[in-house]
């Protein structure tokens, strides 16, 4: 299989308390966020009171009353940049929790190397005892305790790729648990503190922790 | 409508139910970046598939025993479709502005990958994007990406920079900060 991955994405999902209609490209350009011509050339595909969904900046954003996502396939420090630049404008935002997201996409060499991934992860033979026709496995979800103080998990998430022939699709979420009732008025700090201080240990383990993973069910 | 998609429609809520069964049950989930209906929005707006992740009008093969030659066909709740340029990284650097000169500046350059040395460039000022030019001074921050974009089954070649973009300290701020100073000086005795 690839080391580098053919598709390669990060989002950044926050859950709280926001209000959406906020968000809009001329609020990014007031506040220093994004320049007039990436907000001339955002891409609104919906801003209501309570849904707003767009791009700018190569990152999209969909914000509702209780979640907001920032996702970019090209530049995961600008998203880092511009959640950070917006929940320090922001700061007394309720933020329950957070989630920093890897999602990437490999091809595997052969279509034999794809499957004996899958037999690796899914021993079938347990399967092909229990249910009809060729089982075949669809996803696999694990989940690990925090490596750091931080209260939250790690879940890492693999599935056949949708969108690279006989690829592996591999997500690893970073949960971050920022308070647990939601009403802590320093939670956004600590969204900028994990984003500061944690972002670039996000990157290395979730690079890491794929390589190793793959290379031992090869 | 035919009674393929209706059939299929029909799946797509039922699927949508369970997942949303399982994640109430499972909180643990809800900050990955798997899709979400908006709320009070209609489906037909918004629901859209997250672009870094799976969700996206597809079916799947999935992983079965190597001895399988026809695996099945398994189709996931489908979405509207947009349609995504792909970005194929080759390269990418932090940079750090070391000086500025007329038409170009010269740079300290981080390997984000992790994989080279840190170097130096000398970077012209028309590899600058014009709304990010008032941000080119000593000590600025940018983002240098190397790759291919896929459109339309077309390869194209792109280089990018981008300038870290933070807000700006208000008046008030700077003010609150120099008092929060001044407390830690008195408090220090220094």
């Amino acid at each position: 299989m690839s080391a580098t991955p053919e598709i390669d994405g990060v989002s950044i999902v926050l859950l709280g308390s926001f209000n959406p209609s906020i968000f809009q490209p001329w609020w990014f350009l007031a506040n220093g966020l994004a320049s007039e011509p990436q907000v001339e050339a955002a891409e609104i595909r919906l801003i209501v009171p309570e849904a707003v969904d767009l791009s700018m900046c190569s990152c999209n954003f969909r914000i509702t009353r209780n979640r907001f996502s920032a996702e970019t396939l090209e530049d995961p420090p600008v998203v880092r940049d511009l959640v950070a630049g917006v929940f320090s404008l922001l700061k007394h935002t309720p933020v329950r929790s957070m989630g920093l997201n890897r999602t990437q996409h490999f091809r595997v060499a052969s279509e034999d190397e794809w499957h004996a991934i899958g037999d690796r992860l899914a021993p079938k033979d347990i399967w092909e005892a229990v249910l009809e026709g060729r089982p075949g496995l669809l996803s696999l979800t694990v989940q690990g305790a925090r490596p750091d103080s931080y209260d939250g998990r790690v879940n890492v998430k693999i599935e056949p790729s949708a969108k690279v022939q006989h690829g592996v699709f591999f997500e690893y979420n970073d949960h971050y648990v920022v308070s647990e009732s939601g009403e802590d008025k320093e939670s956004a700090s600590i969204v900028l503190e994990i984003l500061s201080e944690s972002w670039q240990e996000f990157m290395r383990r979730s690079s890491n922790l794929n390589s190793a993973l793959f290379e031992s069910v090869r | 409508m035919r009674s393929e998609t209706v059939a299929h429609l029909v799946s797509n809520r039922l699927e949508e139910s369970a997942a949303a069964d399982y994640r109430a049950k499972n909180p643990s989930f809800t900050t990955g970046p798997d899709d979400e209906v908006l709320e009070g929005a209609e489906m037909e707006d918004v629901a859209d598939g997250s672009s870094t992740g799976q969700a996206e009008p597809r079916h799947v093969e999935t992983w079965q025993s190597s001895s399988v030659l026809f695996p099945t066909r398994v189709w996931f709740s489908a979405t509207s479709e947009r349609p995504q340029d792909e970005f194929v990284s080759l390269q990418s650097w932090e940079g750090e502005v070391l000086s500025v000169e007329d038409d170009h500046f010269f740079a300290r350059l981080v390997d984000l990958t992790g994989e080279l040395d840190d170097q130096e460039a000398e970077i012209y000022r028309d590899e600058v994007d014009p709304g990010d030019l008032p941000l080119l001074h000593q000590g600025a921050i940018f983002y240098w990406r190397i790759g291919y974009l896929k459109r339309k089954g077309q390869r194209v070649r792109t280089s990018a920079i981008r300038f870290r973009r933070l807000p700006e300290w208000s008046e008030k701020e700077i003010e609150e900060a120099g008092k929060t100073a001044e407390q830690t000086r008195k408090l220090l005795g220094w």
